[in-house]
């Protein structure tokens, strides 16, 4: 989602205290609602304390288990000394849903469903399995001969009458 | 959290189609439409109407004629056991009665009476869209088809 790409820009400057408050307001209301966000901007902030503490050196990817390892490992435990974001509220149902199902492969999953099933229903002529006819002639009662004709994908069925005179063909 | 609201009312409103979707007997059409035709055909030359474009091929793979006309064409909302009668010609009538509906068929009844006498019956099933013709007998190079589509 777009909005995740910005924050993650955004997190540097968040972190450096260099937001604009009307972006802080927006950014840390997105937190509440993405964990993937609020996962990725605790790591960079541990990222930052551990750097501080000198255990990591600069500009070095880390890995979660990096960061548990680091601080299970050999770091003592320790307050954190950085700020702490406030989640007003614990993400909801709705927040939760809302984080999973605006990701782009659920969202493209979820619009295809949607397309199949309006095709489906209303597309005036539905898609036919193989084999199965558009028409079934239950019964006929003629005082002529009649002939029946199909298509080749069953979709028209003619009914032919044939005259009972004395041209008639045997049918 | 004013701007999820969009988003909140996008899915609650999506919901409420896919539960029309899915919503017991649905597409059990309570009446259907019948579509009819009634088409000309003869040796004279001529064109297709662009209106036979669905069946146009059929006819072709079965007649060589070389003009289709539609003389008449009309539709009509039928639900179970009502019925329609439609003036083919000056001498014969065709009565067409929905007898069954379900979510996949409409069952018909097509009788053709000649002057108050049934010289054609048959029962029919239908699926959507699916044409059932009733043509003949040909006279002088001519000959008059029926045509029956139903839209639910
Ligand atoms: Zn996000």
């Amino acid at each position: 989602m777009r909005r995740c790409r910005k924050t993650q820009k955004e997190m540097e400057r968040y972190l450096d205290g260099e937001l604009l408050p009307e972006k802080v307001r927006v950014f840390e209301a997105h937190l509440r609602a993405c964990p993937k966000c609020r996962k990725e901007l605790e790591t960079k902030r541990e990222q930052r304390r551990l750097r501080i503490h000198g255990l990591i050196p600069e500009e070095v990817p880390l890995t979660t288990e990096d960061i548990i390892a680091a601080v299970c490992g050999d770091v003592p435990a320790r307050q954190p000394r950085g700020e702490v974001i406030p989640l007003a509220t614990p993400p909801g149902w709705w927040e939760k849903f809302r984080s999973f199902a605006f990701r782009p492969a659920p969202a493209i999953a979820f619009a295809l469903c949607i397309v199949a099933l309006g095709l489906s229903l209303f597309l005036p002529f539905g898609i036919l399995k193989n084999g199965e006819p558009g028409i079934v002639i239950e019964n006929i009662q003629s005082s002529s001969s009649v002939v029946i004709f199909q298509s080749e994908h069953a979709d028209t069925t003619l009914i032919w009458i044939v005259p009972n005179g004395e041209d008639q063909e045997a049918t | 959290m004013p701007r999820f609201h969009t988003a909140k009312f996008t899915f609650v409103f999506l919901g409420v189609i896919l539960f029309s979707f899915f919503m017991p007997g649905k597409g059990k059409a309570a009446s259907v439409q019948l579509e009819w035709r009634i088409i000309l055909a003869s040796h004279r030359k001529g064109t297709v109407d662009p209106r036979l474009r669905d069946i146009y091929r059929d006819l072709g793979a079965v007649f060589n004629y070389n003009s289709y006309k539609i003389l008449d064409m009309n539709r009509v909302q039928l639900s179970k056991n009502q019925s329609v009668s439609i003036p083919l010609d000056r001498n014969r009538v065709c009565v067409i009665k929905v007898t069954n509906t379900t979510p996949k068929w409409v069952n018909v009844q097509i009788q053709i009476n000649r002057k108050g006498r049934s010289v054609f019956g048959t029962a029919a099933r239908l699926r959507n869209g699916r044409s059932l013709l009733i043509g003949g007998p040909s006279t002088r190079n001519k000959a008059l088809i029926f045509s029956l589509r139903s839209f639910w």
